[in-house]
């Protein structure tokens, strides 16, 4: 990725940093943009020294005015939905959040034919369970009666016995959908979940 | 495993590529060799087969050539065993000798015409599987099924179900046995290609097929993000690389199209 620079929404922790950082090794100079303070300017800083160059970039995602002008001339734009909403559909309870990422699928593979005249590919990854912090940003009210009864076999990621992915298996893929390597890969979906969608839809 | 900066993706491993002596199983044994695998190429076809392995073995630690036909099970078997008695083991197998076979009214495809797509597509990749998967246990692994747009995001290509049947029945012979190795470590993942420079055509019959075609032509730059150009059997080498290295630890049963937007525009 030399000579290239990205921005990393949500950069400040799990697949965000981990993308960032991997960013940085290959030679990207990196913006990592989040809403949280607390933890980007650690995970800034750690990007600034594994590559060219990494900046903290403070702002609610909810909010135009605060987010950096953009205009990408060709390049890559990976957009993170999730196996909710797109192959799993059994975590009752996370159904907005499923909806979500149905919705942001959708909108990935509409723009990725949008903007195929200006050499821009659009992809998303659906990761499975990861070791993240995102379950600091969850909250699970009363929901363990409305789940459907279901005896799930012990493993259910079956390709690391049951273990999640780590940040980092995750910005591997996310690296792969960026340069070259996947110069022909546009509105594409790639899920990274260890075959666990295929156990458990 | 997480792979090490600046190491070759592939050092130290030993892939098989089917139909490797053309098109995309050209590129993939190239790429494959050029990140450090010893690769063995096996194809039906001796014409071009000794030229790719001279190409693939000038960049890398080692080819071979391996002549046999897919749809039999012992040549298979002799080839796989050819190739771990060289190198001593096998960690990829790229299953992707495939035809097009006849492109005809259903009706005026004979049931030969039938068996040889099936045979050669579908049979022919359980048979490689199968052959592969001694070795492939012994340490864990990867295999890379070649699928296509066609029966699985696109079907409009009337006269092509034959082969369009082939092709979905990989791909989901490729899900199932993602569940069914993941246990074994051995990841299996799918790629669909578009529309890519091979010599497929050189497989391909068509036989009367105007007739049945809703579009004949294609609309002007179908595959959108290159204004029409297929994609270069290198860009499906790409993927299949990055499938079979540990970039992708933690993917399996999954299916990548590579197709430049080309089946979103039309399917």
């Amino acid at each position: 990725m030399d000579g290239k620079v990205a921005l990393v929404t949500g950069g400040a922790s799990g697949i965000g940093r981990g993308a960032a950082l991997k960013f940085a090794q290959e030679g990207a100079r990196v913006g990592l943009l989040d809403f949280n303070p607390d933890r980007l300017e650690a995970a800034a800083a750690e990007v600034d020294a594994a590559g060219p160059g990494a900046m903290a970039l403070q702002a609610d995602v909810r909010d135009p005015a605060a987010l950096p002008h953009l205009r990408i001339r060709g390049g890559s734009i990976v957009i993170t939905t999730s196996v909710n909403g797109s192959r799993m559909y059994s975590n009752v309870g996370a159904s907005v959040y499923a909806a979500s990422r149905a919705a942001r699928l959708a909108l990935g593979k509409m723009l990725a034919l949008e903007l195929a005249r200006d050499r821009i590919r659009v992809n998303v990854i659906c990761p499975g369970s990861v070791a993240t912090n995102i379950w600091d940003n969850t909250w699970v009210l009363d929901r363990e009666g409305r789940r459907v009864a279901s005896e799930f076999p012990v493993v259910v990621v079956p390709l690391s016995g049951d273990k999640p992915a780590t940040a980092e298996q995750i910005a591997n893929v996310v690296l792969f959908l960026v340069p070259d390597m996947a110069s022909h890969v546009t509105g594409e979906v790639v899920v990274i979940d260890g075959a666990q969608s295929l156990l458990k839809g | 495993m997480q792979p090490e900066e600046g190491l070759p993706l592939l050092e130290g491993k030993v892939a098989l590529v089917t139909g490797g002596a053309s098109g995309i199983g050209r590129g993939a044994a190239l790429k494959f060799a050029q990140e450090g695998a010893r690769v063995g190429l096996l194809d039906f076809n001796p014409d071009r087969l000794d030229e790719a392995v001279a190409e693939v073995e000038a960049a890398g630690p080692g080819a071979m050539a391996l002549q046999a036909d897919v749809r039999d099970p012992a040549a298979l078997n002799a080839a796989v065993g050819q190739l771990t008695e060289r190198y001593g083991r096998l960690d990829i197998l790229f299953a992707n000798a495939g035809i097009n076979g006849v492109w005809a009214a259903v009706d005026d495809i004979t049931p030969d015409e039938y068996d040889q797509t099936m045979d050669i597509n579908l049979k022919g990749t359980f048979l490689s599987i199968n052959a592969a998967l001694p070795h492939l246990r012994q340490q864990g692994g990867a295999i890379v099924i070649t699928s296509s747009v066609n029966g699985t995001r696109m079907f409009s290509n009337c006269g092509a179900s034959v082969y369009a049947a082939s092709k979905a029945a990989q791909l989901a012979l490729g899900k199932m046995l993602a569940i069914e190795l993941a246990r074994a470590r051995i990841r299996v993942n799918v790629i669909c290609p578009g529309s890519v420079t091979t010599n497929i055509s050189e497989n391909t019959l068509h036989r009367g097929r105007q007739g049945l075609r809703y579009l004949l032509q294609a609309p002007a730059g179908n595959v959108p993000l290159t204004d029409g150009a297929p994609a270069t059997p290198e860009q499906v080498a790409r993927v299949v690389l990055f499938l079979v290295s540990d970039l992708a630890a933690h993917v399996t049963g999954e299916v990548i199209y590579i197709d430049g937007a080309q089946s979103l525009l039309f399917g």
